[in-house]
């Protein structure tokens, strides 16, 4: 392989990039001490202030309705400024959103899709490859005179004068044939957060053809935009006392559960339980000839977990993510992550059970049920 | 180390920062991003670097943190610049081998920065796996598997 001209596999670094170096080198020290100074307690304080005087002027008081659990917070919702840009003639005769609110560390919203029954029903954009007569309302929606596959959109958020693409989680339920309700929830604690954001997305219609071979030409695209003031919940945490420990084959480091009026969020920090060298030496030849690891690292596939409540109830999950931690190193194999979940409960019990699961593959570990005390 | 040292040595890297940045990140502003929070972070931990000597392999490191931290975020900021200009950093691809940079860029990821801090950049095996935090039976065995793939991969554009 030496011989191939390697120097010129990239094109020399442009110039922004070498300026981007030479002022990263020239503000080293001032950027070092303004990202000490004002930590992103102080940008929330400053924001909280804001959403303090806009709360006052605002809100009339009510509770949310996640689609698993009703009545279960009690921050209050802002009416949501929503714009839909779409004409009232199309096949979507209404996008509703009735719900949309922020605690500073995630967005929620409970937004319905209805069609004009005149012109046909809906089905959710993932249950089109479904046998439709096990999905709700199957009857009205085999006698509806179109059936239309109703696809979300990518969804941008700007607040603090940036913009972020958002991979929301999205949870949904048919209310009738012609209406579908989403629970959407997504994580804004890293975003530099304004005093309100918008929220940019839409649906597509595509046309569903019966025994026909997918051919889902597009019918309509509706984009909508909400607004919604920042609000800063004040938060309780919790953490587990019986941790470390090691599970299967791999270490829970710690647990924590933040609890807002709007909901809970489950934090876990596990790493990867391997000697380097052990690993290294498991090597063994596939059939191509190349060294290959026979030991599986148990983080290294889709690591997750369901947390249970004390009947032993799987809690619904309303949005999650996973992300390596900046203090461990950059081992690829031996990973060091932080899992969280948004739970949508506002009374913490003193103990819930973890499950771990790959995700990739479906199997599930041994439960461990962790103690909470309050901090 | 010097703070003098320190950005003779930055500099002395930025293209082989660029070459890692770009094998990890699509975007010019996320590249830039990335290599920006490298430096500073190098510059904030540089009092725990005890042997100078691998200076180099560790703010490589440190960058390619960078690049895997932007890379895995669930989101990715927008800058309205980014949107409104095609190339805003003035990337010139007509300076590339195009059919090479294509190949490697088709491999994944764990096999694309093997190659291109060994072959590209020219660490050594040692160097490699300092960086990449992994053993060098690994580091061989990624390269092995990529001069394979690589190998299909400029066969089938010949």
């Amino acid at each position: 392989m030496k011989e191939l001209n390697w120097k010129d596999c990239f094109e020399p670094a442009p110039e922004a990039f070498e300026r981007s170096v030479q002022r990263a080198l020239q503000t080293k020290t001032e950027e070092h001490q303004m990202k000490r100074i004002i930590p992103r307690s102080v940008i929330i304080a400053f924001a909280l202030i804001l959403v303090l005087m806009a709360t006052a002027l605002a809100f009339g008081g009510d509770i949310l309705n996640f689609l698993h659990a009703k009545d279960i917070g009690e921050v209050q919702i802002q009416k949501p400024d929503v714009k839909v840009d779409y004409a009232k003639t199309g096949i979507l005769k209404e996008i509703r959103v009735d719900e949309a609110v922020c605690d500073g560390r995630s967005v929620h919203m409970l937004v319905t899709c209805t069609a004009d029954p005149e012109k046909g029903s809906l089905l959710w954009g993932f249950d089109w490859d479904k046998d439709l007569s096990t999905l709700p309302f199957a009857a009205e929606r085999a006698a509806a005179p179109q059936v239309y596959v109703l696809n979300p959109s990518q969804m941008v958020v700007e607040t603090g004068g940036q913009r972020y693409e958002m991979m929301e989680n999205l949870v949904k339920r048919y209310d009738s044939a012609c209406s579908i309700s989403m629970d959407i929830t997504f994580f804004i604690d890293e975003m530099e957060l304004g005093d309100s954001m918008t929220i940019s997305a839409g649906f597509s219609l595509d046309e569903f053809v019966l025994n026909d071979d997918f051919i889902m030409p597009v019918a309509e695209t509706v984009p909508y935009n909400v607004t919604l003031p920042v609000q800063i919940a004040k938060a309780r945490i919790y953490e587990a006392t019986n941790l470390p420990i090691k599970l299967e084959n791999y270490k829970v480091l710690s647990a924590r559960i933040t609890r807002t009026d709007m909901g809970s969020y489950f934090e876990i920090e596990v790493e990867d339980d391997y000697d380097p060298e052990e690993y290294e030496n498991s090597m063994v030849e596939d059939e191509e000839g190349c060294s290959v690891p026979s030991i599986t690292l148990p983080l290294h596939g889709s690591p997750w977990f369901h947390v249970l409540d004390q009947e032993g109830k799987e809690l619904p999950c309303m949005t999650n993510e996973w992300k390596n931690l900046d203090r461990f190193s950059d081992a690829e194999e031996w990973m060091h992550l932080l899992i969280r979940e948004m739970i949508p409960i506002t009374q913490i019990g003193s103990s819930y059970t973890i499950q771990p699961r790959d995700s990739g593959t479906g199997e599930l570990f041994t439960p461990y049920i962790l103690e909470f005390v309050e901090r | 180390m010097t703070e003098f040292e320190f950005e003779q040595q930055v500099t002395a890297l930025t293209q082989k920062m660029y070459r890692v940045s770009a094998s990890l990140l699509r975007s010019p502003q996320d590249r830039q991003d990335a290599v920006q929070e490298c430096v500073w972070k190098a510059w904030r931990k540089l009092p725990q670097l005890r042997d100078e000597s691998l200076f180099t392999a560790w703010i490589m490191r440190i960058l390619v943190n960078e690049c895997k931290r932007l890379c895995h975020s669930h989101w990715r900021e927008v800058t309205v610049e980014e949107i409104e200009i095609e190339q805003p950093d003035g990337m010139d691809n007509r300076l590339r081998d195009e059919a090479l940079h294509t190949a490697v860029m088709q491999l994944p990821e764990k096999l694309r920065l093997a190659v291109t801090l060994y072959y590209i950049d020219g660490f050594s095996l040692r160097e490699t796996a300092h960086i990449l935090h992994c053993p060098e039976g690994t580091v061989k065995q990624r390269l092995h598997r990529a001069r394979t793939t690589l190998r299909v991969l400029l066969e089938e554009e010949v």
